[in-house]
Order: structure tokens, then sequence, then C-alpha cells
């Protein structure tokens, strides 16, 4: 009987490892500069795994224990002989999954209108031109910046200090890296940590998971823009584009590093996975 | 036949132009180009306005339309974005980079000023 809480409680405690303490650590972990990609999929994967945690460790309230399947607890539900336990797992279940649900569903619905708004304004204000043969909406303004909006009509966007402080190796970094942002969907990958982030205010681990993952997610579109135009282009470019007095950015000097070995790269691959799998599989697959 | 945002920039660039107000049919005028018919004017306004871009007064029986901000309010909106002040707002872009500390801030708030001087 106590067997469900003391299982319940572990699986919450995981979650709560998740959310804490291992995201403020891996948030500095440094070898996620030599393989970014890897490091984007460990922090997916601790957000997932975090989620299905605390839904599985309400399931196990509900179902008496992991090591009985997941399907007395369905089951639960059309004979009515759950008793107490049974109820507070379910209405708990209930209210996570809707709750974590709809954080997502209504960030991603805020940031959908938001990107509408910025759209809106950036055709007012640009004039369009191709800038490494890419069609490019350039603002008239002396401060030099560049950035994409995602969504449906995805849209490059600079200004025209951007395209006159940089050369033309440069210009072709920036709008590679600005296409790698909008071709591999980023904006997906970043929103469940902004919408996390914004849902929790207090919890700094859940600041510095989304701070991470903005910079992991800049440094794999700098790999794509280096395939593109080169290391020095980049370099060049951030050198620009970065704040009056940053000298030394992790950015700049993660392109003079060596890449992470394939072995190194396996194995962070594999942790993510296990990661995901292991509490719903525990739950599901467990014989008896 | 200009496209939809063209003509929405040209009809803004108007507005911008006239502080007190115009009507339809002065923007109409003042529009380079062959003119659209008023209707397609009236369009456009309708969907500048549903973007909150465009005010619109009904006290005269003909409508007269202002810009909600000037050129350089809207500018400095979506450097605002751009260069991360807000920082919620920004979070919908992908910037190439993402800080902006607090001289960058004076920096874009003096070069606005300028530019409206």
């Amino acid at each position: 009987m106590t067997a469900r809480w003391v299982e319940a409680a572990a699986l919450v405690v995981l979650a709560w490892i998740l959310a804490g303490p291992v995201s403020a650590r891996f948030a500095h972990a440094r070898w996620g500069a030599r393989f970014p990609v890897g490091a984007l999929v460990v922090w997916q994967a601790v957000g997932l795994a975090g989620g299905l945690a605390v839904l599985t460790g309400e399931l196990t309230i509900a179902a008496g224990s992991t090591a009985r399947p997941w399907r007395s607890a369905v089951g639960g539900l059309f004979t009515g002989t759950g008793g107490v336990a049974y109820a507070i797992g379910v209405a708990l279940f209930a209210v996570s999954l809707l709750w974590l649900l709809g954080v997502l569903v209504l960030s991603f619905a805020r940031a959908a209108r938001l990107r509408a708004e910025h759209r809106a304004l950036v055709r007012l204000l640009s004039a369009p031109a191709d800038v490494s043969d890419v069609a490019v909406d350039v603002i008239d303004t002396d401060v030099p910046f560049a950035y994409s909006v995602p969504g449906r009509s995805s849209r490059v966007v600079m200004s025209k200090a951007t395209t006159a402080l940089l050369t033309d190796a440069q210009l072709a970094a920036v709008v590679a890296h600005e296409r790698a942002h909008l071709t591999q969907r980023h904006s997906l990958l970043v929103q469940p940590f902004v919408a996390w982030q914004r849902s929790l205010p207090m919890l700094a681990a859940a600041a510095a998971a989304r701070w991470r993952v903005e910079q992991l997610v800049e440094m794999v579109c700098d790999d794509a823009a280096v395939r593109a135009a080169g290391a020095d282009a980049v370099s060049g470019a951030l050198a620009v584009l970065l704040p009056d007095g940053v000298v030394s950015d992790e950015r700049i000097d993660r392109l003079s590093t060596v890449a992470l070995s394939w072995a190194w790269r396996a194995v962070i691959v594999a942790a993510a996975v296990v990661l995901v799998v292991l509490p719903p599989l525990v739950l599901v697959a467990l014989p008896f | 036949m200009a496209s939809m945002g063209e003509l929405e920039r040209a009809v803004m660039t108007v507005l911008w132009d006239h502080p007190d107000g115009v009507t339809a049919q002065e923007i109409r005028a003042e529009l380079p180009g062959p003119q659209p018919a008023v209707t397609t004017v009236l369009t456009v306004l309708n969907r500048l306005t549903g973007k909150h871009l465009v005010d619109r007064d009904e006290s005269a029986r003909a409508h007269r339309y202002f810009a909600t901000g000037t050129r350089e309010d809207f500018l400095s909106r979506l450097m605002a974005d751009a260069l991360g002040q807000a920082d919620d707002r920004a979070a919908v872009l992908a910037r190439f980079v993402g800080s902006m500390d607090a001289s960058d801030a004076e920096q874009l708030r003096r070069l606005t000023r300028r530019r409206r001087s």
C-alpha cells in the first residue's frame, strides 16, 4: 500500500532533480560548445523526462505501483474500484497534463501573435533586397543587427548598417546563420524552454536552461555559417554585431576549438535517449 | 497592381506625412503611381486598423485615419524587439546576437531621438 507513495515520490524527486540541479549544472557544461546539436538533444530529453517522470509518478499513485502495469490505472476508471489513492492519482495526473500542455499551447499561440505583429512592422519599415542570393528585408537604420522571424511566412531581416559594415563573406555567413534557424525550425526547440521559464519565473534553473538552449541554437547556426562562408567570416561578423566591449565570447572562442570525438557524441545521444525512454518504459513494460 | 504589402507601406507613408489625419480619398490622391480604387484604399486601412497600426476618427461623415505612431515610434518598437530590450517579445525572434547591454540601450535611445529631431 505504501509502495505506491514511495515510488511516486521517487519519480517526483527525479523530476525535481532534472528541473533543478541537473539543469543548473548542465547550463554551464562546456562541452556543449563543442557538440551543440548533442547538447540540444540532451536538453530536450531533460525536459521530456522531467515531465514524463511527474506524470508517471501520478499514474503510479493511481495504479498502486510501477510493478503493476498502467492498464490497471486505466482499468480502475471503468470499474470504479480504485479507492482514494486512485482518485488522487488520476486527479493529479489530469491537472499536471493539462497544465503542461496548456502552458505550451498558450506560449506557442502567444509567440505566433507576437511574430505576426512584428512581421507587420517589418513590412512597413523595410525594403526588400537580395543579400547573398537570399531575399532579405532591410531596415533603414544605422544600428547594426540581423535576425529572422520564424513562422509560416518566415523572413530574414537586417539593418542597412549591417549591410554596410560587413564584408560580402560576413554577410553570407549571417544569412546562412539565419537561414539555418528557419530551415531547422529552431523556434520549436526553444519555445518549450521559454514557456517553462515564463510559467516558473522564480525558478533560476529554468532561466539558466532557457539561456543555454538559446545559446546552443546560435552555435548550431554558427556551424552552418562556417560551412557556408568559413570561420573567419563568422567571427568577423560576430565581432561587428556583438555589443561594444565584448572581446571574448564563447561563440567566437569555440570557432577555433576541436569538435567532440564521434565516440563521445554517440555516448551523449544514447544517454539522452535512455533518459526519455526509461520512466515510461518502466511503467508500461515491466513484466510483473 | 501593387501587392498588398507595398500598398500598406505606401498608405502608411502618407499617414506618417499627415499627423492630423487624412480621409481615404486624400490618401488615394497622394499615392504614387497608378491610383487604386478608393475601396482598395479602405481595405488596406481596415487591415492596418486591425493590426492596431492605424486609428479611425468616425465623427465626420468621411472618416479620418491616423497612424498610431510616427515612423520613428514604429522603428523603435521594431528595434526594441530586434535588440532584445523587451525580452519576452524578442524571444519570438532568432537574433544573430541576442544580448544588448545598458550602453546599447542608451545608444538606441539616442539614435532614435536624433532621427526624430
